[in-house]
């Protein structure tokens, strides 16, 4: 049922390529960060929360009323929803397949790096020609 | 390691190291330098892996109560707007700094004289100017010359580039008529003392791997090593001694074992930064200052300096790439720095342009800002803002108020069982209306520049990493600690070369000025050697 609730609140794009929060190994960040507890307890909100408002088990719900439930969780219990919410966040934009798909330079950083264009400093011409804005004090040569 | 030293100098941070390296020149004087933080590992630093933005939020965090590392000392910040930031560590807060890099202006050194706030510092500008290009050649600054706020440079290193979103914004402050210059950073763009290039990772406030950035453990440290100056890391200071003439006759220390030992020192010199100087001050009490040393006037640790911080984001309709480069070196802008009466306040800010939020943060923010969504327009909207938005940080001189204070706080301890420090800091009615203005100002830069503002915050509280003035400067002894050398005004053979010693704030970031300072102090040790030990 995981799978199907961080599917929900990050399909796959294909046309992107980006998967689905599903496909992330989620376990493993839950396992590093120790949350299992936390993620226990907002699936369990989720499943009476489906239960309740739709007299039917989580798994059993199409697209559009998973992501209902998703949403209803969050007026129920805001501090847990969003809580999982960031833990899908943090889990999902730190995957190496995601940060590369989205444009966010060398995965990691170092020690590849990245390029940036040096620009054109005539952008500066302006302010050169505005002359000096420093005040000029008296024992300063 | 020998428990004698000639100079003892507590803390190896921006200012200890500069002081290190100086010292050092003198020949047959033996220096050592105690630090209470490890070395730190640059091939541990968060941005060596893809999950870089979650490594940071604990040993590489900037808040010491976060951190809670072995090193750090509980700093009490409940009673402030602004909560402190810092790193202890051989390099101390400089492996986390951004690297930006400009000089006080002229003006900076005459408040009271120029404005009637303040105090005037007893040294000028031009006094600390050789003292400004010796450290920049030491820490290699990138740059241009010619900027029309800041009078003097002649030798920079080529700038860090704007890229996209830089020139946008340059472009802005163009169409406003506003002053704007490409940053002054602490960063190799070339290769320069040894140390490689700048790669434009991003993340220069985790530490930097590649040692482009100018963190002090990269640029004098080496240097001083290689002098014979003897750096003990895990040796946390917790008392300076006097012998019985009333001078300083070195440290009590403990090491990573806990065990305390004495280095007997001629000259004992502090540097622990602006809380952490006052604090050790305020340890070391004795029978001749019951109030902590060198407290006799009772301003040790009063007039703290913040600092205080607006910040407002943008957001633009094209990617500029704009998470990649140096995240707080890209351009500044001073066109309110000087005082204009008309503007309902004295003193000014610097604007510094900073890049786009990375990945986790631009996602965690957005939807707690509600701009991005869950479901299947998440990719959407969150494509609509990451790589898309820049910050405009509003740096403002807070002036000196004696009720802004660091204190010893008997109700928390370090891991060695010394107390910690509560902070009292409020915003004046000065710095509120600066504030203010700073953050109306972003609003049009954004607006000049076709970004639209999705966040404008003032005072942001986690920014306390200037720290300054808890020590203060001044040439008479009835309201200053130190005088303009840096020497104790009640012990001769104590100085203090940190920012705590500052008199004014300035409204730029800290560590040019204050390693300026440091060697221009350090120039007078040297020459007065013989009858200051
Ligand atoms: C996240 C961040 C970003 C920043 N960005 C910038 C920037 O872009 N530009 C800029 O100019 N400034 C910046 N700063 C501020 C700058 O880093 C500090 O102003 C500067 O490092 C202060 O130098 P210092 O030598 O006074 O103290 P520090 O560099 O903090 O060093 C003090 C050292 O003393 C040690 N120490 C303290 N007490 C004891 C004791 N009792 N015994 C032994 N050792 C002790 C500490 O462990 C520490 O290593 C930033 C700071 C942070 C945290
Ligand atoms: S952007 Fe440059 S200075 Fe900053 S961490 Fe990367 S290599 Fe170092």
């Amino acid at each position: 049922m995981v799978d199907q609730i961080l599917d929900t609140i990050i399909p796959q794009d294909e046309a992107l390529g980006l998967p689905s929060a599903a496909r992330i190994n989620f376990d493993a960040y839950c396992a590093q960060y120790g949350i299992q507890d936390l993620v226990a307890r907002y699936g369990n909100l989720v499943e009476l929360t489906a239960e309740a408002k739709l007299g039917k088990p989580f798994r059993h719900l199409d697209a559009d009323e998973r992501f209902a439930i998703i949403t209803a969780t969050s007026a129920k219990n805001f501090r847990l929803y969003s809580s999982f919410v960031i833990h899908v966040m943090r889990a999902y934009y730190t995957h190496k397949q995601v940060l590369s798909q989205i444009g966010s330079g060398a995965v990691p950083p170092f020690p590849t790096g990245n390029i940036i264009d040096q620009g054109d400093w005539d952008l500066l011409e302006p302010v050169y020609e505005r002359g000096p804005i420093y005040r000029a004090i008296e024992d300063f040569s | 390691m020998s428990d004698i030293a000639d100079i003892l100098i507590v803390g190896s941070g921006a200012s200890g190291a500069a002081a290190a390296w100086s010292l050092a020149h003198v020949p047959g004087v033996k220096v050592v330098c105690l630090e209470q933080g490890a070395a730190t590992l640059p091939e541990h630093y968060p941005s060596i892996a893809a999950d870089w933005e979650l490594r940071r939020q604990d040993s590489y965090n900037p808040s010491p109560n976060v951190r809670r590392l072995p090193a750090d000392y509980p700093i009490d910040d409940s009673s402030s707007p602004i909560a402190i930031a810092n790193y202890n560590a051989v390099g101390g807060s400089t492996i986390l700094y951004s690297g930006h890099f400009p000089r006080f202006h002229p003006s900076d050194f005459r408040t009271k004289s120029l404005d009637g706030v303040g105090d005037d510092w007893p040294l000028s500008y031009a006094e600390l100017l050789p003292f400004f290009k010796q450290n920049e050649g030491m820490m290699g600054v990138a740059g241009l010359v010619g900027d029309t706020a800041n009078p003097d440079y002649d030798n920079l290193l080529p700038p860090v580039p704007l890229g996209p979103v830089g020139r946008r914004i340059g472009d802005a402050f163009n169409k406003l008529g506003w002053h704007w210059w490409p940053s002054y950073s602490a960063i190799n763009t070339h290769k320069h003392q040894g140390r490689a290039p700048c790669v434009n990772l991003g993340p220069c406030n985790t530490g930097c791997p590649q040692g482009a950035k100018a963190s002090v453990d990269r640029t004098y440290w080496p240097a001083a090593k290689a002098m014979g100056v003897a750096l003990m890391p895990h040796a946390r200071v917790s008392h300076i001694t006097l012998d019985a003439a009333g001078r300083a006759s070195g440290a009590l220390y403990i090491d990573a074992d806990g065990r305390e030992h004495h280095v007997t020192a001629r000259m004992v010199v502090l540097a622990c930064n602006g809380i952490g100087t006052p604090r050790l001050l305020l340890n070391s009490k004795c029978p001749a200052f019951p109030n902590g040393l060198a407290n006799d006037t009772g301003l040790v640790g009063k007039n703290l300096m913040l600092h205080p911080l607006g910040f407002v984001e943008g957001v633009f309709e094209e990617d500029l790439h704009s998470s990649l480069g140096p995240h707080g070196c890209c351009l500044l802008s001073q066109q309110f720095y000087e005082t204009d009466r008309d503007r309902g306040f004295v003193r000014g800010y610097t604007m510094q342009v900073l890049r786009g939020a990375p990945a986790v943060e631009t996602a965690t923010a957005g939807l707690l800002r509600r701009q991005i969504s869950i479901g299947k327009n998440h990719h959407r909207d969150f494509g609509r803002v990451f790589n898309r938005t820049a910050g405009i940080a509003i740096i403002t001189e807070d002036l000196p108020e004696t009720h802004n204070s660091v204190e010893l706080d008997p109700t928390t301890r370090d891991s060695n069982g010394l107390p910690g420090v509560k902070i009292r800091y409020t915003l004046s009615e000065n710095s509120r209306k600066m504030l203010k203005h700073g953050i109306e100002t972003g609003r049009q830069v954004f607006e000049a520049a076709g970004g639209k503002v999705i966040s404008a915050v003032s005072p942001v509280r986690h920014t306390g990493w200037h720290l300054m003035g808890t020590v203060r400067m001044g040439d008479k002894a009835d309201n200053s600690v130190v005088n303009r050398h840096g020497q104790t005004h009640s012990v001769k053979n104590l100085f203090v070369v940190d920012s705590s010693i500052f008199v004014t704030a300035g409204a730029v970031n800290p560590v040019a000025t204050a390693q300026a300072l440091t060697l221009y102090i350090c120039d007078h040790i040297k020459r007065n050697l013989s009858t200051l030990l």
